[in-house]
């Protein structure tokens, strides 16, 4: 069975692993590479072909944090099955990094956004942030009134998906964002 | 006079660990408070004793007053070291110790009034002969009165809350449409932090250095300085790197910023150690910011490079003792740096992350000092202050310094939440922080260059197959090897 990782921003990697003992052969991309990872020290050692590297894991979940190359790193371990039943593309919907409170609210539903628009300023740690849309779009839904508070990971913001079939719900929204609206593709 | 026998620290986190090792070595009792948040804590576990707070929000259990002069009562504790922030510049809790017969270690309540509010200190400040920024003399009414004084002494301005401090309640505006937008941010974010919207307005330096004098004052007439840090490397007017000395002071600049620092300590009848915060600009014309009655965080690079300890000379002063030492004692040896590490995320606009930490290695060696307040398995939450550790660094020269920090930076594990400890590597590494040209513009005039370099391939490799290798996914129906295994099935494990 085969899973994506996808180390922060680059590509996601189809991997596949079988285990002999104490190595194992992981697959990524369709190459074979024989690997092993042991204890070494306070941490573990890493062998992936003639290539070792010192390192340091901890797995969370489907959250594996590395520390090699005098950093850190973090990877993603994805079922693409899973993901295929559900979870729609985070760009659609601006959440909350980190718990806090709503201070100011820029826009409200229907309103056409360009990628980088001030949608909301909220608080925390007793400091001001801008929630910023990640795309162009026209907002779908505000989640939240001024004064509200919220968890991490809160959704904030709404934009009207855009998912080229979809069309019914992205009409409305592309007439009342004008030329703004240039994600709308499907609608020119 | 005496030292104390024992001494409460009123504080959390790594400056309560740092306080309590000074107490141990000097053969005093510590007793800790703590927030239940904080029950296993690292100063909790190195106190001799610990006594619990409650509040409605866990900082708030550390502005408690009441529960403070209690503790002290219940443990015996004479003495009270407030660290810094919480209640370290709260004259009415200094008060209410000394109400209670409780030495507070820090100046009297008088010296931290006249200091604690900006538009008084600045008044204290020029009346001392300190020079100061032009400005408002004093809080501006309205966001057209701040417009018409940013006018008159020049664009751009800064709008700052006179009660305000790290960088809250702060805006820098460039004409006057920002000025007016930049009042109502002030005042709000002053009021909801501080509950004070007092703003008041002064020009802005361009690429100003901040540069700070730490002054040591006895009870028995004797003010002397230790030298200057330099902390321009800030994110959001919060500092992120401070040095000692400034690559940018010489001789006859420290001895003069020096005098001013210890003439506006005798000018409030100043006791203990405090900061006097300047901001230099290009032609090295130093101006009066702001005095911290309390420890500095970046206090540990003074340490390294003057070989004395700070909280070791406030604990004596508080006991009423004299200093032993004179200002031709204090000596500069070798170059110091402190690299703040937060559990932040530097590539997304240093958003504070949260998280577990789930694996915890500090690095240590000659020349390294580690701060730092957390156990493994902690969780790190947004109810306090994101810093997990300050590491700094002493070494011979500048560069060498740099060397060992950057050295320090990458052998430091912080894994299960997002820390910025490669960001500040990538700062040290930065070819205009080796010139010395820091001003307090650097990370953002910089922050291309500071960007994350993404992983090449043969690297990509290795993370993506070590993942691969340590993931649960792939033996879900199988056992889970034995290494492995002592990681703990889906990390849940501590």
């Amino acid at each position: 069975m085969s899973y994506e990782i996808t180390l922060e921003g680059a590509a996601a990697r189809t991997v596949d692993l079988a285990r002999h003992g104490e190595r194992a052969t992981v697959t990524i991309d369709g190459i074979r590479y024989h690997g092993a990872l042991r204890p070494a020290g306070d941490g573990w050692e890493l062998t992936l072909e003639d290539r070792t590297e010192p390192l340091w894991i901890v797995v969370d979940r489907d959250a594996v944090f590395v520390h090699a190359f005098g950093r850190a790193w973090t990877l993603s371990v994805i079922d693409p099955v899973e993901r295929a039943r559900g979870g729609g593309p985070s760009e659609d919907v601006a959440t909350a990094p980190m718990p806090g409170a709503v201070i100011a609210v820029a826009v409200a539903a229907g309103d056409a956004v360009v990628q980088g628009q001030p949608l909301m300023v909220i608080e925390s740690m007793k400091m001001q942030n801008e929630i910023v849309a990640a795309r162009d779009g026209v907002v779908d839904l505000v989640h939240l009134e001024v004064g509200a508070t919220f968890d991490r990971g809160a959704a904030l913001v709404g934009l009207v998906p855009v998912d080229g079939d979809d069309a019914s719900d992205g009409a409305d929204g592309a007439a009342a964002a004008g030329a703004v609206a240039r994600n709308d593709g499907g609608e020119a | 006079m005496s030292l104390p026998e024992k001494v409460l620290v009123a504080n959390r986190g790594e400056i309560a660990v740092r306080i309590i090792r000074t107490l141990r070595r000097l053969g005093i009792a510590s007793v800790a408070v703590f927030h239940a948040e904080d029950v296993d804590g690292r100063a909790v576990r190195e106190a001799d004793e610990a006594v619990e707070l409650f509040g409605e929000t866990p900082v708030g259990a550390y502005l408690d007053v009441a529960g403070i002069v209690a503790a002290c009562e219940t443990t015996g504790a004479t003495a009270v070291h407030p660290g810094f922030g919480f209640l370290s510049e709260n004259a009415g809790f200094a008060e209410a110790l000394a109400a209670a017969g409780i030495v507070f270690v820090g100046p009297p309540p008088s010296a931290m009034r006249a200091m604690g509010d900006k538009i008084e200190s600045k008044r204290i400040a020029q009346a001392a002969g300190v020079p100061t920024v032009p400005g408002s003399n004093g809080a501006v009414d309205s966001a057209d009165e701040a417009v018409a004084v940013a006018t008159e002494v020049g664009f751009p301005v800064l709008l700052k809350a006179s009660a305000g401090g790290g960088g809250k309640g702060m805006r820098i505006a460039y004409d006057a449409e920002e000025c007016h937008e930049g009042f109502a941010r002030a005042s709000g974010e002053a009021l909801a932090s501080f509950g004070d919207g007092r703003v008041f307005v002064e020009r802005f330096i361009e690429q100003p250095r901040h540069i700070e004098v730490q002054v040591l004052a006895d009870g028995h007439g004797t003010v002397l300085h230790l030298g200057e840090r330099e902390c321009s490397i800030q994110r959001r007017y919060q500092k992120v790197i401070e040095e000692c000395p400034s690559p940018f002071v010489d001789e006859e600049t420290r001895a003069r910023m020096g005098e001013t620092a210890v003439a506006l300590a005798r000018a409030v009848g100043y006791v203990s150690a405090g900061t006097v915060e300047m901001v230099v600009d290009a032609h090295a014309s130093f101006y009066f910011l702001e005095m911290n009655t309390r420890l500095q965080v970046e206090h540990p690079v003074t340490e390294l490079v003057t070989g004395i300890d700070i909280v070791e000379q406030q604990l004596r002063i508080a006991g009423g003792e004299p200093l032993t030492f004179g200002q031709d004692d204090v000596r500069m040896d070798g170059h110091a740096i402190e690299c703040r590490v937060y559990a932040e995320d530097a590539d997304a606009g240093f958003v504070p992350a949260i998280g577990r930490l789930r694996l915890v290695r500090f690095p240590s060696g000659d020349g390294v000092r580690v701060d730092h307040g957390v156990v493994e398995g902690q969780e790190v939450s947004a109810s306090f202050d994101p810093m997990i550790a300050k590491l700094a660094v002493h070494a011979e020269s500048r560069a060498e310094a740099i060397a060992r920090g950057r050295d320090a930076l990458r052998r430091t594990v912080l894994l299960g939440t997002t820390t910025n400890t490669a960001f500040l590597e990538r700062v040290l590494a930065h070819p205009a922080f080796a010139a010395g040209e820091t001003h307090t513009g650097f990370l953002a005039d910089h922050a291309e260059d500071l960007l994350a370099p993404a992983a090449d391939a043969d690297r990509e490799r290795c993370l993506v197959a070590a993942a691969a290798l340590a993931s649960p996914r792939f033996d879900a129906r199988l056992s889970v090897p034995e290494p492995l295994a002592s990681m703990g099935p889906w990390g849940t494990g501590r």
